[in-house]
């Protein structure tokens, strides 16, 4: 509704479109408790919406710069309600969401504003929920808005890209809905709603992608694969009590058999020869772990290939520390703990010396072991991550 | 550039149009208008309603009105921008009010220099 208002009014005036958003709610906190909630309640919201859009328009439309386009319209009776009506029209609103995507992953703006403008305007989160889904406070928040919204003002109008800027900027809209879904699947272990929302609008938003002709394309389809591969393993992957629960020791049959169908039904419209993202290619490597009926059965070679593949384009140490595992996994500890001296880079990350460790465990080499579990201690916070840790350790205590 | 007014005279009589005949009809005047303003000729204008007063005399008597006939009555007006007057009656061509049976007086605004 904000999208389709700031079409409306103009990105100059999304406060305004936020405002108007606003106080339709007031109006249903008010109205509903006594009359009841209305047979159909989105069409209430959109028929007050467009009523306040219009009184305001009715009364101060000559003081607002409007756009060049429905100026003359919304400051007329002739066409002012016609005008409003068919801005606001449900039929529109799916591509004005779309206008707005790319508007909020506007290059001009830092990924942090872009994820935080878009929890704000397509996904409709407080500035309280924006804070807890990021784990920070309201303040930052609110500066980061404030912000994004300066930038916003100086785009003029809502436009999608040109057919040439098309795929970079669809790039940037892709990184934004990952990061928002990533910050929902890192934590979801919270089984804190605000999280579960941030999975669910990164998959609606990808969709609303994908509903669009021109912006339907194989790379779309790609990163679909990859979130709903991971989003079919969520369920197993967390035990009753929130705790991590490894790929290797997942209950198999928690997977849900539907979603990995969709995603292997999107990952063959993506395109694996696709070098400007490395979605297609991570989503394959998810393909394989999600088809394969248990751990012993993942086809490691393919797995390997997929990452070599991978390191070429993107040749990141986390990369082949993935790469290192699948060698461990096909080939035995040793060749795996023999990949892993090659890695540069990662001497603070915990999962680099998680892995040395765990591998080490199973070469015997205990003492070796328990220093690396020791490491990775040093380098996380994450309380879940840590009582991993501490599992295997005490493991290593006792054994 | 020149500014332009057209004054809307008769047309559909509103109180005997159906919702769905009110509907239609303003639909194509948003459809008209979205043109000229596409164009960037539309400045702007208002709809009237049909009743209203009259006063008139150096007494200023006031009576209820327009009641002349509806063909007669000025139902609106819109200020356009055009090169000419030619252009200007060519742009109230498209106007929807024609189908109905009303006309569009087109008529330049005058620059009053002193």
């Amino acid at each position: 509704m904000v999208a389709a208002l700031t079409r409306l009014f103009g990105p100059r005036y999304l406060e305004l479109a936020e405002d108007v958003v606003q106080e339709t709610l007031l109006k249903a906190l008010k109205d509903w408790p006594f009359r009841g909630v209305p047979d159909q309640p989105a069409a209430w919201l959109h028929r007050v919406a467009r009523n306040l859009a219009i009184d305001h328009l009715r009364r101060h439309a000559r003081g607002l710069e409007l756009l060049k386009e429905n100026a003359a319209l919304l400051r007329s009776e002739w066409t002012l309600s016609l005008t409003v009506n068919s801005t606001l029209d449900e039929a529109t609103i799916n591509d004005d969401q779309l206008r707005m995507m790319f508007a909020c992953c506007h290059p001009t703006l830092p990924a942090e504003q872009q994820v935080a403008l878009a929890l704000k305007t397509l996904c409709g989160f407080g500035v309280p929920e924006i804070a807890r889904a990021f784990l920070t406070n309201e303040e930052t928040i609110n500066k980061r808005l404030y912000r994004a919204r300066e930038a916003f003002r100086k785009l003029g109008r809502l436009d999608l890209p040109a057919h040439n800027d098309l795929p970079a900027r669809l790039g940037q809209v892709l990184s934004t809905i990952y990061l928002l879904f990533n910050e929902g699947y890192k934590a979801a272990r919270h089984r804190d709603l605000v999280r579960e929302d941030l999975i669910e609008e990164a998959l609606r938003l990808c969709r609303l992608l994908l509903d669009n002709p021109s912006t339907a394309l194989p790379n779309v389809h790609a990163l679909m694969a990859l979130m709903v591969y991971h989003a079919a393993r969520s369920d197993a992957r967390v035990d009753t009590h929130g705790e991590i629960i490894l790929l290797q020791d997942q209950d198999r049959s928690l997977w849900d058999r539907e979603l990995i169908a969709l995603a292997n039904h999107h990952l063959d419209q993506a395109s694996l020869s696709d070098r400007s993202t490395s979605y297609p290619l991570e989503a394959a490597i998810a393909a394989s772990h999600a088809n394969a009926p248990t751990y012993a059965d993942t086809d490691w070679t393919g797995i390997i290939r997929l990452y070599d593949e991978l390191f070429r384009r993107n040749p990141s140490p986390i990369v082949a520390l993935n790469r290192a595992i699948a060698f461990a996994e096909r080939d035995g500890a040793d060749r795996g703990l023999q990949a892993l001296t090659l890695i540069t880079g990662l001497e603070e990350h915990h999962l680099f010396h998680a892995v040395r460790g765990e591998l080490m465990i199973r070469t015997g080499d205990h003492a070796g072991a328990h220093l690396a579990l020791e490491q990775a201690l040093l380098f996380t916070d994450s309380p879940a991550e840590r009582h991993l840790l501490e599992q295997k350790l005490a493991r290593l205590t006792k054994g | 550039m020149s500014k332009y007014m057209f004054l809307f005279r008769g047309g559909v009589n509103n109180q005997e149009a159906s919702p769905e005949q009110m509907q239609a009809s303003m639909m194509k005047w948003k459809v008209w208008m979205e043109t000229l303003t596409a164009k960037g000729k539309m400045l702007g204008g208002e709809p009237l309603e049909g009743g209203g007063r009259v006063l008139s005399g150096k007494d200023k008597k006031v009576t209820d009105g327009p009641f002349a006939e509806s063909k007669e009555v000025v139902g609106g007006y819109l200020i356009v921008e055009a090169g000419d007057l030619n252009e200007a009656a060519e742009l109230s061509t498209g106007c929807p009010i024609f189908e109905v049976g009303g006309s569009v007086e087109v008529r330049p605004l005058m620059s009053m220099s002193m």
